[in-house]
């Protein structure tokens, strides 16, 4: 028998759905969504339509890597219902990190409008350590308290590539630049979540269960 | 002269006290409910020793099996009855309070 300590079994039991590697695939995602909008961007697409294919191509990232979890993870892992408290801190988490979303998104828009709104902003540095403080910190938070160290590499990612933007103006300098920063931090993302993906599926196998009764239905009268 | 008498025992719950169900119960009480799946991948048990035991919890009112569908599929779910809860704390009690005392 291994520790039975209960901090240990309740934070074993927690991570090991994170030990799937969706959440790895689904930073990378966003950052493949935001390659796609740069390449919109240099096309020339008005921001409307960048807007809505960001918006489209992230939710429907969410909605695949859901339906990975549904129809490969859980047959794995089974379902549980965390403790409240476990719950409520995860909810405060997301939030916490959807708002700092929110103000990235609003920093963002706001240098790419500032010239014509008049707006003057701390130089290209000032800007960036904004940018990558309002993405660190949520990130930090959640690699902390949600136990996935994992996450502090997205975060890392996302900082290098709005240095890349921001500071160095990879955009203006190459052709595509902006869809390539995006696109490479997108590959070493998605390399991590896709990895660790196979490891897990071939490191967990489906449990056996008793005759006749696959994972995804167990049954009533198996006992 | 010798006096007939009952052997001490120490008041201990049998039913968790067995390692394979203090390890169910233990995972038990860290969340509010799992399914056969979940207990079993953590507790690496299998579908027929999962089951026994979680029997005999049952039998003692420790564990409820709450049976419902998701979607069109049939799925069970355990959680830990209010009793089996206190049953657990009471036990960690006493086991505290009997290992405390014993020198190293």
């Amino acid at each position: 028998m291994d520790s039975i300590r209960l901090r240990d079994i309740e934070r074993k039991s927690w991570r090991t759905y994170q030990q799937d590697g969706l959440t790895d695939v689904q930073f990378g995602g966003l950052m493949l969504a935001a390659a796609v909008v740069a390449i919109l961007d240099q096309l020339g697409t008005p921001l409307w339509a960048r807007i809505a294919a960001l918006t489209v191509l992230a939710l429907l990232e969410v909605a695949v890597t859901m339906w990975m979890r549904r129809r490969y993870v859980a047959p794995r892992l089974g379902t549980v219902k965390f403790a409240p408290w476990r719950v409520r801190r995860t909810r405060a988490m997301r939030i916490m990190l959807a708002v700092c979303v929110l103000a990235t998104a609003s920093l963002v828009a706001l240098t790419s409008l500032s010239k014509g709104l008049g707006i003057a902003l701390p130089g290209d540095i000032g800007a960036w350590l904004i940018i990558s403080a309002v993405i660190l910190v949520p990130v930090g938070g959640l690699a902390v308290f949600l136990d996935y160290p994992r996450l502090l590499l997205h975060g890392g990612l996302f900082v290098i590539v709005e240095f890349l933007h921001i500071v160095v103006k990879l955009p203006a300098r190459l052709p595509f630049g902006g869809a390539i920063v995006y696109g490479v931090a997108a590959c070493v993302s998605l390399a991590v979540g896709i990895g660790v993906y196979v490891r897990f599926l071939r490191v967990v196998p489906r449990p056996v269960l008793a005759q006749g009764v696959n994972a995804e239905e167990d049954t009533h009268d198996a006992r | 002269m010798t006096r007939d008498r009952e052997p001490r025992r120490i008041e201990i719950d049998r039913v968790i006290h067995e390692p394979a169900r203090l390890l169910l119960v233990a995972h038990l009480y860290v969340v509010e409910s799992a399914d056969y799946v979940f207990l079993m991948h953590n507790t690496d048990f299998t579908w027929g020793n999962l089951s026994s035991h979680l029997s005999k919890l049952e039998e003692a009112g420790y564990v409820e099996i709450v049976k419902d569908f998701l979607g069109r599929k049939p799925h069970t779910m355990v959680r830990l009855t209010d009793a089996g809860r206190q049953a657990f704390d009471k036990y960690r009690r006493q086991m505290k309070g009997l290992l405390a005392d014993l020198p190293e």
